[in-house]
């Protein structure tokens, strides 16, 4: 019982913050953040002054303009949209070696950082050391 | 051999755990790898394992939680509001992970509309789950080292080392 009452706390948690992502989603909050310099190409085509008549329906909402935009400024446009867009056949087909880089890379990042942080702590453990010892003499 | 003997150290099941959850992220973040099924499959047991994790370390997070503001160290604020961050951050790579499932929801039954800005989010916050990780890791460095060092390596290597040091004390006593 008190750890079905727990997990429903977790879960309760994570509500929270699925609320909270779904909210600032559609309140537009998020675009600022995903499409900061990402889609400079696509913002162009979507906030052209010179669109032609029609390029985007009337009735659409700035987010539909804004997808229909990222549809037709990506390489390969027109194309059926398989997952991810640009992450086409072959992307998620199977084993590639090119996700054992993508894992090492993580894998990279994850040991730089712990290695930063070990070598910071040793650091500030001699430094401390030092100064506990000269304010002793 | 009594009870107490045979249970397994909390440590050494936190040391496993940890372990697997560890493995699964680097292998989740890497759909390349294993292909989407597989990605998909495994961050929902993923999602299941983080819940067994914060369930093991329940007594932490009540303990940290009360006394945040007034009796906690430094170093625990910091582990805390990191953990804080690395449980939104995973909620957010789960929750927009099945947003823009191909795999596992549909073979539900479920169907969702697909939507540029879960995909997104979803990159994001992945990229931005590895640098927490590492974070975490390494606030948690020493734990780790004290424990493979513990249950690992001592059992491993100690016995292998104790055995050549206990026919000598028997060479010298005959």
């Amino acid at each position: 019982m008190k750890i079905l009452a727990r997990i429903a706390a977790i879960l309760a948690a994570a509500l929270v913050v699925v609320g909270a992502t779904v909210a600032l989603s559609n309140a537009g909050a998020l675009n600022g953040l995903l499409n900061a310099g990402r889609f400079e190409g696509v913002r162009a085509v979507a906030q052209r002054a010179d669109a032609a008549p029609g390029e985007f329906a009337r009735g659409e909402g700035r987010r539909q303009q804004f997808d229909r935009a990222f549809e037709q400024g990506r390489p390969g446009a027109g194309r059926p949209l398989n997952f991810e867009g640009n992450f086409e056949r072959g992307r998620f087909g199977g084993f590639s070696l090119f996700g054992a880089f993508e894992l090492a890379r993580n894998l990279a990042i994850v040991l730089l950082i712990v290695a930063a942080a070990v070598v910071l702590t040793l650091i500030w453990r001699r430094l401390k050391r030092l100064r506990s010892r000269d304010a002793g003499a | 051999m009594s009870a107490a003997r045979r249970r397994v150290p909390q440590n050494l099941i936190n040391l496993l755990l940890d372990t697997a959850i560890f493995c699964a992220f680097l292998i989740a973040t890497a759909p390349r790898l294993t292909g989407i099924a597989i990605h998909e499959w495994l961050s929902i047991a993923f999602g299941a394992a983080i819940v067994t994790h914060l369930l093991l370390h329940w007594q932490w997070i009540v303990g940290v939680t009360r006394w945040f503001l007034s009796r906690a160290q430094w170093r625990t604020r910091v582990n805390y509001v990191l953990n804080t961050l690395f449980f939104i951050d995973m909620t957010i790579i789960l929750f927009t992970g099945l947003m823009i499932s191909e795999v596992a929801l549909p073979l539900l039954g479920v169907r969702v509309a697909p939507d540029r800005t879960w995909r997104l989010l979803h990159g994001l916050a992945s990229d931005a789950g590895v640098f927490i990780l590492g974070l975490h890791v390494a606030l948690h460095w020493q734990w780790i080292v004290n424990a493979l060092k513990r249950h690992i390596l001592k059992p491993l290597f100690g016995s292998r080392r104790a055995a050549p040091a206990m026919s000598a004390a028997k060479e010298a006593r005959s």
